[in-house]
């Protein structure tokens, strides 16, 4: 049996319409990707607060941290303030897309750590917050890191 | 021009029809005192009776389900909250009481009943901020107002002192779920007589006079940032004309094993912060250099000029001042 090639084409199009929407979907998902978050860098503290009063102008800029790539090491400055943990390690997001927490596993064979973290925008300048309370729960610290130097 | 003017006339209209509104509707909110134990034993139930009072207006209408809302002002380490339970009795009935769910604020607040509580009344004359408010309302309603006579309620509070020896000032507020807390007629609040607690744990603490050497926060391990504070102002010392004042203090960890940093270095000099008052913050695991594996159980400390001639100790015990680690 012999096709008319006009029905073959009415028959086709459709088809095809639908396979380009739904390519163009599929597009579209890759073009809302969230671009996976990038904290490698230095960054340093310039707000502090311990139950709710500042405490920044005591503490000075008493605390910095240098973060490799996701997955690979953090670095503690010479600190003099308590962090959510007290040595050197390795760090991971809980999801790399879309990060809620940063998992801190110290090399000292201390227990990992995960806290969650707020990662805003001001002035232009990435900065991370976290909150966290190392001795007492009571007692909540709240630091706000600023990049110094990132590979963003 | 004229629909803007019309329309800043019709809100002030309604400003000034809801003020009388809020006069005609509500009735003020009194205590007669609170009959308060002055001692109690830590972890063994206090009986205290608190007498708000409740004068309505008899040219008022009638407020519906009206629930009596009652604080009780604890430090921290009572965990009132669990460890409280109120009843009451009046004129226009008894009942039960139970904590006010989180989430649910003072008409026309804000903030929750806890946190209202304490920027109404404050701590009283405690001086250490470790203190919190806890609320409870009845769990039944009321309609009052209008012929309502003057109500009298006792409202009995059982509660557990908690594991620390002390002395403070417990605080009682009363206050309701329809009336408005931005009025000062609307709420009260009367604090006890200072309330010594014994049979827990020592070092004493006294919340209600001023300390020579107190730490904020109250509660701390050594991994917390702890701040020691000096206040040379309320008794004449050996350091009133010290132009430097430096920390000298020796922790012992659980096993007593000693880490002593007592000189006049830089990271021990003490920051003035008024007239005869000092203060440092340390991280005691870095300051002391705390080996990991051990833990500091206390510090014992006093305050030295920047020749290390002139030291000040605990004035009662003659020996340094002692802060022992540990959380609620």
């Amino acid at each position: 049996m012999k096709m008319n090639p006009r029905k073959i084409a009415t028959l086709l199009l459709p088809a095809l319409v639908m396979a380009m929407l739904l390519a163009g979907c599929k597009a579209e998902e890759f073009y809302f990707q969230e671009p996976a978050k990038d904290i490698s860098g230095n960054w340093r503290i310039i707000k502090a607060t311990r139950n709710g009063v500042d405490i920044t102008s005591r503490v000075g800029d008493a605390f910095g941290i240098t973060f490799g790539e996701n997955g690979t090491t953090y670095q503690l400055d010479d600190q003099s303030i308590p962090f959510i943990v007290a040595g050197n390690g390795t760090w991971a997001f809980d999801d790399p897309a879309y990060p809620f927490a940063i998992s801190f596993k110290p090399a000292n064979g201390s227990e990992e750590i995960t806290v969650p973290f707020l990662y805003p925008v001001s002035e232009g300048r990435r900065q991370i917050q976290f909150s966290f309370s190392p001795g007492c729960s009571t007692n909540v610290y709240e630091y706000l890191l600023e990049a110094t130097s990132t590979t963003e | 021009m004229k629909t803007i003017f019309n329309k800043q006339v019709g809100l002030r209209w309604k400003h000034a029809l809801g003020m009388g509104l809020i006069i005609l509707l509500t009735q003020c909110i009194g205590n007669s005192g609170v009959e308060q134990p002055l001692t109690g034993v830590s972890g063994e139930e206090v009986t205290i009776v608190f007498k708000p009072k409740i004068t309505p207006n008899p040219n008022a209408g009638v407020e519906a389900n009206v629930r009596l809302v009652v604080g009780f002002l604890a430090p921290k380490g009572w965990n009132a909250g669990a460890n409280t339970i109120m009843s009451y009795t009046s004129n226009m009935g008894n009942g039960t009481m139970s904590r006010v769910p989180a989430g649910r604020t003072p008409a026309q607040s804000s903030l929750e009943w806890p946190a209202a509580m304490m920027e109404k009344a404050g701590i009283g004359g405690n001086l250490i901020k470790d203190m919190e408010w806890v609320a409870f309302w009845t769990d039944q309603t009321y309609n009052i107002g209008g012929s309502s006579p003057v109500i009298d309620i006792n409202v009995t509070i059982k509660t557990i002192p908690g594991p620390q020896n002390m002395k403070v000032q417990l605080g009682y507020f009363v206050a309701s779920t329809t009336l408005h807390i931005n009025n000062a007629s609307q709420w009260s609040v009367v604090f006890g007589e200072p309330f010594e607690v014994t049979g827990g744990d020592d070092p004493f603490i006294d919340y209600t006079s001023p300390q020579l050497a107190a730490i904020d926060p109250l509660k701390n391990t050594d991994n917390d940032l702890i701040t020691i504070m000096f206040d040379g102002s309320i008794i004449p010392t050996s350091l009133d004309d010290a132009e430097e004042v430096f920390l000298c203090a020796t922790a012992y960890a659980e096993d007593d094993t000693p880490f002593e940093v007592c000189g006049q270095a830089a990271t021990s000099r003490m920051s003035n912060i008024g007239t005869r008052q000092w203060m440092i913050d340390l991280w005691p695991r870095k300051y002391f250099e705390v080996p990991e594996g051990a833990t500091l159980q206390r510090i014992e400390y006093s305050f030295t000029d920047s020749a290390g001639d002139s030291t000040v100790v605990d004035q009662g015990s003659g020996q340094p001042f002692i802060y022992v680690f540990g959380c609620d």
